[in-house]
């Protein structure tokens, strides 16, 4: 059987020859066993790619599942610590954030005295209790007299100290 | 865990603010603690008041520099009364309370000098005596550094230029100074420092206190110790100079045996025992810089 020969027969096959040809086909077929032969054989072939053929033994081994697992556990990019942490942490840090911008605050209401106002800070007790001082001045004056001399008199010899 | 970790994080934080603080940071010689104090008073006081305290700070500022001396000591003399009537009343003082304890420590010292045989009848006769009192105690004091050339002659002669005020403002910090060195002695570098922002009175009050418990500052600390007999002893001493003088007699024989042992003479021996008793933990200072060990002589 030459090339065209077989051509013709796999026309015949797929239904694709006009009736005049088709008839032509038959006719061969009922006299040439050969060709008969090769139809059958063609025949048989296309019927089992039209079967449900079983499934490929693909699935992984065990172990090339746990070694695969194993990498990608190692290459994965690193997790987000658990969210109660995080909010923790975020929490701390704002807390910073107050705490230093409360440092900073109070710094510039340092800052803002002036020189004057910084000598007057010095010595608010004295400037507020003012008028106190002047009424009781000789009062006050016994008191720190007497203050001093606790810790002065040890400088005399003992007869003066008595 | 977690909270613990906050309050750590939060107890850092306000400690590292509270460091931070330029308040905290005093350029002045004033008392930080104090000085924190009147700034947050400051602000919370109404422009008006502020100008008016300014106004008052101006009229300060003119007065001589001894009066101006003399107001700062009654002012600190107040604060420190004020603190003791707090504490012992649990409450602010008032003005009045305030006047009353004044009161209260005038007829005190005039009763003392009764008792010494003298008369202060009225507050300025008590006042003129205290006066001259503290003048020969202030100029016994610069002597006694000048005679150690602790004290160069031309500051000596500075300091007796001065009004009285002036003279105590500086006899203070002078003692103040000694005061703090004697005491770290046998005490912890902090602890010592602590004391650098207190003023001299506040220092001086601070070494009273622990004068019962330590006994002698400086080196004498170390050779001569106080041991527990020695303060029930002197528990009953009556203020500071009492206890001091009661202590070197007690401790009169180890005193002579060491001085001796480190070639003193006798007669200055005997004069150290028997002269101000001040003197005494200056000079063994001296003495004691150079020698070794801390081996307490024991007395025959």
């Amino acid at each position: 059987m030459n090339e065209f020969q077989g051509i013709r027969l796999m026309e015949y096959l797929d239904g694709r020859l006009p009736p005049a040809d088709r008839a032509a086909v038959e006719e061969w077929l009922e006299k040439d066993p050969e060709a008969r032969h090769v139809l059958d054989e063609q025949r048989r072939l296309w019927s089992l790619l039209g079967q449900d053929l079983p499934e490929p033994a693909v699935s992984a081994s065990a172990e090339f599942r746990a070694v695969t697992l194993e990498r990608a556990a190692q290459e994965r990019p690193a997790a987000l610590l658990p969210l109660r942490t995080r909010a923790v942490a975020l929490l701390a840090a704002s807390l910073l954030v107050a705490v230093a911008g409360w440092a900073w605050w109070s710094a510039q209401g340092q800052v803002r005295l002036d020189e004057t106002d910084r000598a007057v800070v010095g010595r608010l007790h004295l400037l507020e209790q003012y008028d106190f001082l002047q009424a009781h001045a000789d009062e006050l004056d016994v008191a720190v007299k007497a203050e001093v001399l606790r810790h002065f008199q040890g400088e005399l010899p003992r007869e003066a100290v008595r | 865990m977690n909270a613990r970790l906050l309050i750590v994080l939060s107890l850092g934080a306000t400690l590292a603010g509270f460091a931070l603080r330029p308040d905290v940071r005093s350029t002045d010689v004033i008392d930080p603690q104090l000085l924190r104090a009147n700034n947050e008073r400051w602000q919370s006081l109404p422009e008006v008041e502020r100008e008016a305290l300014r106004e008052r700070f101006r009229r300060f500022r003119s007065l001589p520099p001894g009066e101006q001396e003399a107001l700062d000591q009654r002012s600190a003399t107040l604060r420190r009364l004020r603190a003791r009537l707090s504490q012992r009343q649990g409450h602010e003082p008032t003005a009045e309370e305030a006047a009353l304890e004044l009161s209260r420590v005038v007829k005190d010292m005039q009763q003392r000098i009764q008792d010494a045989g003298g008369s202060a009848a009225t507050t300025a006769d008590l006042l003129a005596q205290l006066d001259n009192r503290t003048r020969r105690c202030i100029e016994a004091f610069f002597d006694n550094l000048g005679r150690r050339q602790r004290l160069s002659q031309p500051e000596l002669a500075r300091l007796r230029s001065q009004s009285l005020p002036e003279q105590l403002r500086d006899a203070l910090l002078l003692f103040k100074a000694e005061q703090i060195n004697l005491y770290a002695e046998g005490a912890r570098p902090d602890e010592a420092d602590a004391l650098l922002p207190l003023s001299p009175l506040d220092v001086a009050a601070f070494t009273e206190r622990q004068r019962p418990v330590r006994g002698y500052f400086g080196k004498l600390g170390r050779w001569v110790p106080l041991t527990d007999g020695d303060r029930k002893f002197l528990a009953d001493a009556d203020n500071a100079l009492e206890f001091k003088e009661r202590l070197r007699e007690l401790k009169s024989p180890q005193l002579r045996e060491l001085f001796i042992a480190q070639g003193l003479a006798a007669e200055r021996v005997e004069a150290l025992l028997s002269g101000p008793v001040n003197e005494l933990e200056r000079e063994a200072d001296e003495v004691l810089a150079t020698a070794a060990g801390t081996e307490v002589p024991t007395p025959h």
